[in-house]
């Protein structure tokens, strides 16, 4: 094979502020897979990666995006985590044509021709998650979140499903990002005894709680994890190393944990040492979106034109590690098949149940609505008990 | 009535003044320069609306970071016409922003099109609200009168000594000759237990 060619592409992840532990984690997953594939002679294309730092800093965003696309010629960005960070690149992928991956779960109610969504959408984890809690727990919950659209949605959509099911939750609390004194959140939820809290803190606010509320277990056997849990969609194996031994007993959803590989070897472990302590889906959805974006581009025979690009994307169904992803042609949002698991005292995540075949992605719950609507969820599925590390 | 509101002479932008309601961004400088290229006296405020701003003749304010308390107003009750500037599509904010009283609204990011319909569409959607509030209240209290209707009804029917239908008409004839509402001209019926002084002694058209 002749000379490779090089095609520049986009890196934006805030390595600083508010979710920078994600964010590095995020950075070292793309990093790896750019790596991996340059590492492939058989492509006749190479990724230059160019990557840009906006600090957790929202007014940063677009001016990253724009030197990618303007100065860097890049046509591929890979990046962003909240939701308000997103919609600042949007409109600069809009005007350029240029193409966003976005590998992070979020909220929904959005689809754009310049971004496809590899993460998981409303309807992919709050939803089965509480097709999974309510019956086992309880239909009380608290719900608590970071004070951002992220905590407000979903917990907003928590509502409506308890409310569906005929019972309200017994409380709602924000933090503001960053904010770590939590104890007036743990002193309302003993008073209000719930069934179960819905955190949707997120960084340091949700390490403070999530230990604060360990301390309450132990102290009152009523909030001991396995009789009142914390569940959450966006608790990942990053959180838990900076959590420590508190974290146990937290049931997360995902659509990767760290062990659940599918078709591949150890290797995959040992590699990933270089990059991170340990794979979670903060680092396998970049990781994955550069993989696809690279599998897509040899699929154009090497040109990689985001319309070309988007259109191979979505009517290709891919390899990842956590199992075959097909991205939908209409909304440009991924089937996936979510994971529900505990984290353990040694900090692992046991697979308590995953979905059986991967859900449609329903990025504005249209169909969820009308499905809800049309009669009760189906009744729980029994416990698949897998212990991965 | 909307239809009359549709063809009424064009505002009077130049003599407007907005606020913006949105914190430091690029999409608040948008809006700002849309509005001034329209003639527009402009303000910016974040994250509260002070109290002259309720002088404004139309707040622009972003459903995004949005929270209740930002406005010298209770919700729904705003005295001028309101936009929300929209990123997230989120059911939970656009019912926030809906709930605040949005008579138009704006998606982010601003586009040199669209400021200029938006103040249009929401100056004439607060001013059938203003109409149709006025006229609810008109309708309700004329509900509320139907019963002195029906008193001044069966009190010129007892003096007079006429039918129902004949007595209903003496009403209006004498409502209308007062020029007044049937509902006022009752009121001072059955005020006065009988008929107006004004009126006593000359008949109505309608033959009695």
């Amino acid at each position: 094979m002749g000379q490779r060619r090089d095609i520049p592409i986009g890196i934006i992840y805030s390595q600083a502020g508010a979710y920078e532990a994600i964010g590095r984690t995020a950075l070292a997953g793309a990093r790896m897979a750019i790596d991996e594939i340059n590492a492939d002679d058989s492509l006749a294309f190479r990724f230059v990666p160019h990557v840009r730092d906006p600090e957790g800093q929202l007014d940063l965003y677009a001016r990253a995006a724009q030197e990618l696309v303007r100065g860097e010629g890049c046509s591929h960005l890979i990046g962003t985590i909240t939701s308000s960070s997103r919609k600042e690149v949007l409109p600069v992928v809009e005007r350029a044509g240029a193409l966003l991956w976005y590998a992070f779960p979020y909220e929904g109610y959005e689809t754009s021709d310049n971004v496809l969504y590899l993460g998981a959408t409303a309807n992919q984890h709050i939803v089965p998650m509480f097709d999974y809690v309510l019956p086992r727990f309880g239909l009380q919950p608290y719900l608590i979140g970071s004070n951002y659209i992220w905590g407000w949605e979903i917990n907003r959509i928590a509502r409506e499903i308890v409310a569906a099911a005929g019972s309200e939750p017994v409380g709602e609390s924000y933090l503001p990002l960053g904010d770590t004194d939590v104890d007036h959140l743990i002193a309302a939820v003993e008073e209000r005894r719930p069934d179960f809290v819905l955190s949707n803190l997120i960084g340091p606010s949700s390490y403070a709680f999530i230990r604060a509320y360990a301390e309450l277990g132990r102290r009152n056997p009523d909030f001991a994890p396995d009789v009142r849990p914390i569940v959450s969609c966006n608790l990942t194996e990053a959180d838990i190393d900076a959590i420590g031994p508190d974290a146990a007993g937290v049931l997360s959803t995902a659509v990767y944990f760290n062990g659940v590989e599918e078709g591949t070897t150890d290797s995959f472990q040992a590699e990933t040492s270089q990059y991170c302590r340990r794979p979670s889906q903060c680092f396998v959805g970049p990781y994955t979106a550069v993989h696809i974006l690279a599998r897509a581009i040899a699929l154009a025979d090497g040109a990689a034109e985001p319309d070309e690009v988007r259109r191979l994307a979505t009517q290709t169904v891919f390899k990842s590690l956590y199992g075959p992803i097909c991205i939908d042609p209409k909304t440009g949002h991924s089937h996936l098949r979510p994971y529900f698991g505990r984290v353990g005292a040694d900090g692992g995540i046991t697979v308590l149940h995953r979905a059986e075949t991967p859900i449609a992605p329903d990025p504005y719950l249209v169909r969820h609505a009308s499905e809800r609507a049309a009669g009760p969820a189906k009744p729980a599925q029994p416990f698949h008990l897998k212990v991965v590390r | 009535m909307v239809n009359a509101l549709a063809n009424r002479p064009p505002l009077q932008l130049a003599s407007w003044r907005a606020v913006v309601l949105h914190p430091p961004h690029a999409v608040a400088d948008a809006v700002v320069a849309q509005l001034e290229r329209l003639g527009l006296t402009v303000t910016c405020r974040w994250p509260d609306l002070q109290a002259d701003d309720a002088g404004a003749d139309v707040v622009i304010y972003d459903a995004d970071m949005g929270h209740d308390g930002q406005f010298p107003w209770g919700p729904g009750e705003a005295p001028m016409p309101l936009i929300a500037l929209i990123g997230s599509e989120a059911p939970g904010r656009i019912g926030w922003a809906l709930a605040q009283g949005a008579d138009a609204h704006l998606l982010k990011p601003i586009h040199s099109s669209g400021v200029y319909s938006a103040l249009l569409i929401a100056s004439h959607a607060f001013e059938a609200k203003r109409r149709a509030a006025i006229e609810i209240l008109t309708l309700k209290d004329r509900l509320t009168k139907r019963s002195v209707v029906v008193r001044a009804t069966l009190i010129l029917m007892q003096a007079e000594g006429l039918d129902e239908t004949l007595a209903t008409k003496r009403l209006r004839t004498l409502a209308m000759e007062s020029r007044r509402t049937i509902e006022d001209m009752a009121e001072e019926i059955v005020l006065r237990r009988g008929l107006p002084r004004s009126a006593i002694g000359r008949p109505g058209r309608s033959g009695v």
